[in-house]
This record gives C-alpha cells, sequence and structure tokens, in this order.
C-alpha cells in the first residue's frame, strides 16, 4: 500500500467523510511515517478548532439598520407594496406626464422634433417645409461654453454644405457618426445603432432651430449673434468592433452585458494611421472584455463612466493616435 | 411512559418564512442568530479587523433585507449571508491592499495605534493562550483565501461540506480535497508548534 496515497485521504478520514479498509488500517498501525501525517493533521484542526469566535457589539442590530436606512432601496418586494403606496406612485406618474405634455404643447412654436432631408437648396427662413427640401447636416452650435465631444461628433461632417444650428444638442445616445463619402446623396449621417441612412434626422423634441446655414451663408432668428461657419470642421470616422457578450462580477447571480454595435469614433486628421485599430483589433477587444467583466450589472449600467474607462485603457494601448469616443447600445441580463 | 407525560415538541417555524409573510420584527431575530457567526467570519477573513468586520456583516445583513426574493428559508438565508460576506471580504481585502502602502507610509510618519488596541496587545501577550492562537491566525492569514475559507469554515465554524460548497459555489467533489490541502497548508506554516507538542 502506498504512503502517499493514504496520506492523502487522512484529512477525509478525520472528517468521518470515508471509512478505511481493513488493510489501511493495518498500514497506519504499523507505519510510522503515516501515523505521524495523521497526529499532525489531526493536531492541526485541534489548533484552528480551538480559535474562538467573536462577539458582535452591542448596538449591531442598530448597526445594521442603520445601514439598511443608508441604501434607499424597497424593503420588500413590490407586490407587497400597500395600495396606498400604490396610488401615491401612479399619481406622481401622472402628474410627470402632464407637466411634459403640457410643456411641449406651451412650447410647440419652438419645436423642431424631426428634420427631413431633401436634396434642393433654399435660403429661407428657419421651417420645418425649408428642412423638407435641403440635404441638412447639423453642423454647429450657439455655445458659450465648448461643445462635449459627442455634440462635436454630431455637429460635424463631411458634407457641410448646409447645417442647422440647434439647442440644445441631441444627447449622446443619438450620436451619429458620418461617413467619409463627400457624395452629398449618400453623404449623410448614419445612425449608429441602425446602420440605415436614415430618410429623416431625427432631434430631441426639446430642441430649437436657432440658425440655418446653407452653402455658407447664414440665416439666423435676428435675437442670435452671426457665428463664423466659414471655419475647418474636423471629420471623423469610425472603427467597427462588432459585438459582446460578457459575464458581469455580480455577488449571487448570473448577469450579461451585451455590448451591440461598439464603435470607437476618431479623428481623421489627428489619426492618419488608423490601421493601427484593425491591428490592434484583438487586444483592444480583450481590453473591453476585461473592463466589462470587472463590473456589476449597476456598474456598468453607468455607461458614461464605463466608455470614459474603456477609452483610456484603449488610448493607452495605441501609439498612432487617439479614439475620441466609444459607442454601443447596451443591454444588461 | 405514558401517553401524558409525552410532549410534542412545537415545530420549529422558519423565521425567514415568518419574516417573509409580514412579520417584520422576525428579521430582529434573524439578526441575533446569525450575527455572531458573520462577524465571526468576517473577523478571520479580514485579518482581524474588527471595525470591518462588523461593519462588513451589517452591509451583508442590509443586502439581505434589501434582497428577500434571494432566498426562500433559513437555509438558504445562511448560505446567502455567507456568499455575500464572501464576496464583500474578498472585495475589502483588495481595497486594503491597495491602500496598504499608504498605510506604510503613515507608519513611517509616525503614526500610533491608539490605547486600545495597544491595550488588547499587552493582554494577547499575557495570555498564552491567546497568543498562540494569534500565531495560528497570522499563520491562517497567510494562506490563499479560498485555503483560508474553506478551513474557517469546516474547522472552526464546523459548517457541512453541503454547506460550503454551497457557499463556495464549488462541486461537492472538491472541497474535502481542498480543505486536505489547506490543512497541509497550514501544517506546514505551524509546524514548529504542531511538533513541539508530540
Amino acid at each position: 500500500m502506498e504512503c502517499k496515497y493514504i496520506q492523502s485521504q487522512l484529512s477525509s478520514f478525520l472528517d468521518n467523510t470515508i471509512k478505511f479498509s481493513a488493510p489501511i488500517k493495518e498500514h497506519l498501525e504499523t507505519c510510522l511515517r503515516c501515523q505521524e501525517e495523521l497526529a499532525s493533521i489531526k493536531r492541526t484542526i485541534e489548533f484552528t478548532s480551538s480559535i474562538e469566535e467573536i462577539l458582535p457589539p452591542v448596538d449591531f442590530l442598530s448597526m445594521v439598520y442603520d445601514e439598511i436606512k443608508k441604501k434607499a432601496m424597497p424593503a420588500l418586494p413590490k407586490h407587497n407594496l400597500s395600495l396606498t403606496k400604490r396610488y401615491i406612485i401612479y399619481i406622481i406618474l401622472l402628474v410627470s406626464a402632464g407637466l411634459l405634455l403640457a410643456k411641449m404643447f406651451l412650447f410647440k412654436e419652438n419645436v423642431s422634433p424631426v428634420i427631413s432631408v431633401g436634396k434642393n437648396s433654399q435660403t429661407s427662413p428657419v421651417s420645418t417645409s425649408l428642412a423638407n427640401s435641403v440635404p441638412l447636416v447639423i453642423m454647429s452650435k450657439i455655445s458659450l461654453t465648448p461643445p462635449r465631444l459627442e455634440e462635436k461628433i454630431l455637429l460635424s461632417s463631411p458634407t457641410s454644405k448646409i447645417g442647422l444650428i440647434t439647442n440644445p444638442v441631441p444627447m449622446e445616445s443619438d450620436i451619429m457618426v458620418f461617413p467619409e463619402q463627400k457624395d452629398i446623396s449618400t453623404a449623410l449621417p448614419t445612425d449608429i445603432t441602425t446602420g440605415i441612412f436614415p430618410a429623416q434626422i431625427p432631434l430631441k423634441p426639446r430642441a430649437r432651430v436657432l440658425k440655418l446655414v446653407i452653402d455658407d451663408e447664414v440665416i439666423e432668428k435676428k435675437e442670435l449673434e452671426e457665428e463664423n461657419t466659414n471655419k475647418q470642421l474636423p471629420f471623423y470616422n469610425h472603427y467597427e468592433l462588432g459585438d459582446f457578450i460578457v459575464k458581469l462580477s455580480n455577488y449571487d447571480e448570473v448577469c450579461t452585458a451585451q455590448l451591440r454595435d461598439v464603435v470607437l469614433v476618431y479623428e481623421l486628421a489627428k489619426y492618419e494611421n488608423h490601421e493601427e485599430l484593425e491591428e490592434k483589433r484583438d487586444s483592444i477587444k480583450d481590453i473591453i472584455r476585461d473592463i466589462v467583466s470587472g463590473h456589476t450589472a449597476q456598474e456598468v449600467k453607468q455607461t458614461e463612466k464605463l466608455k470614459k474607462e474603456l477609452r483610456e485603457r484603449i488610448n493607452l494601448l495605441l501609439n498612432e493616435g487617439k479614439i475620441l469616443q466609444i459607442g454601443f447600445k447596451l443591454m444588461v441580463e | 411512559m405514558s401517553e401524558e407525560n409525552v410532549e410534542v415538541a412545537p415545530l420549529a417555524m422558519d423565521l425567514v418564512q415568518l419574516w417573509r409573510d409580514g412579520e417584520t420584527e422576525r428579521f430582529d431575530e434573524i439578526v441575533v442568530k446569525y450575527q455572531k457567526l458573520l462577524c465571526s467570519i468576517a473577523y478571520l477573513l479580514l485579518r482581524r479587523d474588527y471595525q470591518q468586520s462588523c461593519q462588513i456583516a451589517c452591509e451583508a445583513f442590509a443586502y439581505a433585507y434589501h434582497n428577500p426574493y434571494k432566498f426562500h428559508d433559513e437555509h438558504s438565508l445562511k448560505i446567502f449571508l455567507c456568499q455575500t460576506l464572501l464576496t464583500m471580504a474578498k472585495e475589502r481585502l483588495k481595497q486594503n491592499d491597495a491602500h496598504k502602502e499608504e498605510l506604510l507610509q503613515e507608519l513611517l510618519e509616525g503614526y500610533k495605534p491608539d490605547k486600545a488596541v495597544m491595550h488588547w496587545a499587552a493582554e494577547d501577550i499575557l495570555a498564552e493562550k491567546e497568543r498562540l492562537q494569534e500565531y495560528i491566525l497570522d499563520n491562517l492569514e497567510t494562506l490563499l483565501f479560498d485555503q483560508m475559507v474553506v478551513i474557517i469554515l469546516k474547522d472552526i465554524f464546523m459548517l457541512p461540506f453541503e454547506e460550503i460548497s454551497e457557499v463556495m459555489k464549488l462541486p461537492l467533489k472538491t472541497i474535502p480535497l481542498r480543505l486536505h490541502r489547506a490543512r497541509i497548508g497550514l501544517r506546514d506554516k505551524i509546524k514548529d508548534v504542531i511538533y513541539s507538542g508530540m
């Protein structure tokens, strides 16, 4: 009988999970090495089991309730909410919906929810009917503060013949990427999420058209100051990375995040050798997987932070240039 | 024994089920029942940092309070609490390691432990039993995290293998093997004490 095998089973024997057969027992009675091994493990267990438990503080219960109060979450499942509470929630929702509708109707004149795309140029005051007949590309904005990166991406285009100045600019979720071609008929913004050239360029309902730019001529509302629109605007391009499905690190449940249509946006002028992205495609993908998998579902949902982290890590990898933004559609299950 | 003398023990009602049925005060009983276990496990995992261990034990209870649909009875609550505690302790250890350099700097700059800590240290030196315990714990903490967990759960808190496998999210068969390796690892570290008494 091999001592090595018996010694590997000693722990289980002491835990009563296995029972030794007669030949093994005989071996144990005769083999000094195995006896010593058994005694040493036994003594180790004795030492560890002698470790005493600690007593929690006297006010532990109140500490727990303090901790519970800190986290503003429902104490019981939603279906246990009392009727009164439910009614209060419904009333709050109804009132907020009513306020939103009222706001939309009151400011109807300033609202330009959709701007259609046409082909012929015209110069006339800003209106939706005008927009129907010209190829429109949003290109600039009047703002006292420098526009955010997403706005820059949205507001620039190789076909900067005609543009709209809007305030405020659509949110990040509406980022559009402009193709490289200069052909006006095809060089319209592409929506990242669909990949299809939209027949209409959607704006946020609250976006107000402040200025229209057609062939470098500015037509604007009287109260606005003229802005120099002749300046060269940067051109942007994007690099597609495809879809990702990543397992998240949650406490006790299996969560996955789907990052769909992941694109890296970069400025053409500042990233001449953008083939580097193709060369480092696999490493970039690994970085994305690594970072996303290290977060919990709640952390991933904070997309701004996540994008910033991803961008910074990817830029550390790149030598020839930098990416400006990373875009994706997120689903957490 | 006559039938009259036979006392039928009342069925132990599951605290979790009672709490879920609306008896909110049962949560207090749950806390009281498991506070010692959780605080002690946390204390050993967090290298005997009493304050931090009580803190994460509180957080584990609060997490359970806010997620009552994740367990259905006392057994699953116990497993859930231990799992949460392990994850939290692991995270806290990572954070502590990250701040180790800062702490070292603090020590170099003349950081002095408060009187209570010094007092406890003096007591430890006096008590032989405690000193031995400290020695065992010092070495236990040098093991890999999973090895430390398996020894704490099995040898100190006597949890059955089934529960340990649930808490550690590992197959049942691997637990005895891991435990054996952990015990051997610890034994090799405390050889001088083990063999001195043999």
